[in-house]
């Protein structure tokens, strides 16, 4: 908040109550006041009653009232009045005074304007003035780091994290909810898909060493602009939610290299229940049992090949072309060929995120 | 230290991959065991279910004779070293590791008192100011050991933590890491893809593919006796040879015809073969790189004799890699450096039939184990 905004607020706050008000810094100098009389308390004064951490100080000519809000405190606001309503008129004061400083705090803070930026609360045309105003370059590129732990995570994970990558202005990290972290990082001209991937693999092993948290990470593909980094953030929230889905054996997505699972995921779910419905003419047959599963799995791993599946199953091959015909006989699907397997492939990972969404529903 | 039971461990993935079956060990007190196999294998799978980062599907871990199934990771009294670690860099070498202490709130004596004798154990006392940029490669990976041992663990678990280093400083950081065990006589559970790693730092080996155990063994046992041909194949460098023969007995004794060669089995892999009758079968036989060797004296001397034509040479200073083929089937043999054998030439070669091994072809376990 400007000087010059916090005057107006301070003449309104003195219109209202007709106390003349002084609004003094943590350090206990006079920031406005809307009387050009000398300070009624001096610095040490302040000083003093601020670090009592008492709401009030009622005294006469004047009193004192503490600026706060949540952890921060703001400083000190003096009003000369000796009404008998002075401690009642003097804390809503304070208190109006205290949301409007931290208010206008926030809307100048790299944190906050990142945190609305992600969340494309920032009107467009007004991005690039306040990222200048932050001293924060525009068309710097950044990769955005989104990290979900399985518990939730405390504050060690954060200073974990904030340590590996201290907050300047290049890096920022920012607590989302009790299960994600955040974290913007630069991209510098020579980083590949290779360097994100490593940044993203140290901070699950950083998070599993440090923390004793398993961690799972995604990123999103570099933004070479600052008005892209809404864009990023979501592209990190489907990455990660789609290896969720597809990827579940991996702790590291990035959104560049999410193959198939991507294409499903962005499918319409009533077009998926169509598909299944057409494949398997409803739900998944009973056959589908978590062996028989395990073993498609494996023949799709071994490119068809019936003897390789069957050496790596430990089964006999004449096993495994017994098994292979009981599904064929199920579903009408025989797997051993492409066009029937690349059916099954797809029905399976659908399937996969039908079962996801109806969990997370 | 403490020592560890997997009972019957299992992990299941939702579309029914199983990455790890039925997983059965016993970890004795001090142990330094080493689980070691191809990517995708299991190995790190289960070593994030002893740490319990991932989920134990079925089975029984126990830690110190309490099952830990149920138990938090951070309440299993273990440290972990992955590969992918990283120091703070803005911290001096004390505060990296002094950080997870921190973050554990341990008192600052009792921090003080676990990162000085760390850094004794790891000669980094004379580093402690520095800061991470400060240091070599080998200094900034004996902070990253550092930080578990602050913890005084009843388990060390590490994950590659020698990956990222190069070729050299990973020889250096082996002995480190030799040594380490025998100073904090701790219990180690060591993941590796590297067989060399393997073979040089555990007191036991577990040799997994495809998530199921292979074989469980001392480093030379396993060498020796390999039980089937995937652990023949993936222990020792370079591999060992493999090639088809078809076993005909002969009066009490065995032949082994490979092309026009008859090799003649001994006496003792003789009985095994006939006994298991594979008289008229063709079978795998194995023999290492060491067993094969050109030199006039042993070969004018073998009934093991096999001729072919080199089609590689390759000098390693204190030894020479001579690549050939017989009968179709790719070998190497092991020589002195100073072999006459050049690329090209035809060369007579002799195998130590008694250091041989014969695989089943269709299950591929060994016969003779």
């Amino acid at each position: 908040m400007t000087q010059h905004q916090l005057l107006i607020l301070l003449r309104e706050i003195r219109e209202i109550t007709g106390s003349e008000l002084t609004c003094y810094q943590p350090d206990g100098l006079p920031k406005a006041s809307t009387t050009e009389q000398p300070s009624p308390f001096s610095q040490e004064d302040v000083r003093a009653f601020l670090e009592t951490e008492n709401p009030s100080l009622l005294s006469s000519p004047a009193s004192l009232f503490r600026l706060e809000h949540g952890e921060r405190l703001y400083g000190a606001l003096s009003l000369d009045s000796h009404t008998p309503e002075l401690a009642m008129v003097g804390r809503l004061a304070a208190s109006q005074l205290s949301h409007a400083l931290c208010a206008g705090r926030e809307a100048l803070d790299r944190g906050a304007f990142i945190r609305r930026l992600l969340q494309n609360e920032i009107p467009a045309m007004e991005i690039l003035e306040i990222a200048s105003r932050l001293h924060l370059d525009a068309q710097a590129a950044r990769i955005v780091y989104l990290i979900e732990t399985d518990g939730p995570h405390d504050t060690s994970a954060c200073r974990t994290i904030r340590n590996l990558y201290p907050e300047n202005r290049q890096n920022y990290l920012s607590v989302l909810d009790e299960h994600h972290l955040l974290l913007v990082r630069p991209v510098a001209a020579s980083d590949t898909e290779e360097t994100f991937l490593s940044v993203a693999e140290t901070l699950v092993d950083m998070l599993s060493m440090e923390n004793m948290c398993n961690a799972r990470v995604s990123c999103s593909s570099p933004s070479s602009d600052i008005r892209l980094l809404g864009q990023a953030f979501q592209e990190a929230q489907s990455s990660l939610e789609i290896g969720k889905i597809f990827y579940f054996d991996q702790k590291v997505t990035v959104y560049s290299s999410l193959g198939i699972g991507r294409l499903i995921y962005q499918l319409p779910l009533p077009l998926c229940r169509m598909y299944l419905n057409e494949v398997f003419a409803g739900d998944l047959p009973a056959i589908f049992d978590d062996e028989t599963l395990a073993l498609i799995e494996k023949f799709f791993e071994n490119n068809l090949n019936t003897s390789e599946t069957a050496r790596k199953l430990y089964i006999h091959r004449n096993t495994l072309i017994y098994r292979l015909d009981k599904i064929q006989k199920e579903t009408g699907l025989d797997v051993r060929t492409f066009d029937d397997a690349l059916t099954l492939k797809i029905a399976l990972l659908v399937r996969c995120y039908l079962r996801y969404q109806e969990k997370k529903k | 230290m403490a020592g560890l039971k997997l009972k019957g461990i299992y992990k299941r993935y939702p579309n029914g991959f199983e990455a790890v079956k039925d997983f059965n060990l016993d970890i004795a007190d001090k142990e330094f065991i080493i689980f070691v196999g191809p990517s995708g294998c299991g190995k790190s799978t289960t070593l994030r279910m002893v740490a319990g980062l991932e989920e134990i599907s079925e089975g029984t871990l126990e830690i110190d004779g309490k099952v830990m199934n149920d138990v938090e990771p951070k309440d299993r009294d273990i440290a972990m070293v992955f590969q992918n670690y990283a120091l703070y860099p803005h911290m001096t070498v004390y505060d990296n590791m002094a950080f997870g202490l921190k973050l554990r709130k341990v008192p600052k004596d009792e921090i003080d008192k676990a990162v000085r004798n760390a850094a004794k154990i790891l000669d980094l006392e004379k580093l402690l100011d520095r800061k991470p940029k400060a240091l070599s490669g080998g200094q900034r990976q004996r902070v990253a050991m550092g930080r578990a041992i602050v913890r005084s663990p009843k388990v060390f678990l590490m994950d590659e933590p020698l990956s990222n280093l190069d070729a050299k400083l990973r020889v250096q950081m082996r002995t480190e890491i030799s040594k380490l065990h025998e100073r904090l006589g701790a219990t180690i559970i060591y993941v590796t893809h590297d067989q060399t790693e393997a073979m040089t730092l555990g007191t036991r080996i577990v040799v997994m593919k495809d998530g199921v155990v292979q074989q469980v063994d001392t480093p030379q046992h396993l060498y020796d006796n390999p039980i089937n041909l995937f652990v023949a194949g993936f222990i020792g460098s370079p591999q060992m040879n493999f090639v088809d023969v078809t076993v005909k007995k002969n009066g009490s004794g065995v032949d082994l015809i490979v092309g026009n060669y008859v090799l003649k089995a001994p006496a003792d892999k003789a009985k095994i073969l006939l006994d298991k009758g594979y008289d008229g079968k063709t079978v795998i036989m194995g023999i290492r790189p060491e067993n094969i060797t050109d030199d006039p004296e042993v070969v004018a001397e073998s009934k093991a004799v096999v001729e072919a034509k080199v089609n590689v040479y390759e000098l390693l200073g204190a030894e020479v890699f001579l690549y050939f083929d017989l009968e179709s089937f790719p070998c190497t043999a092991r020589v002195d450096p100073h072999t006459a054998s050049k690329m090209g030439d035809n060369v007579k070669f002799a195998l130590n039939m008694e250091m041989t091994h014969f695989f089943d072809k269709e299950t591929e376990l060994s016969i003779t184990y």
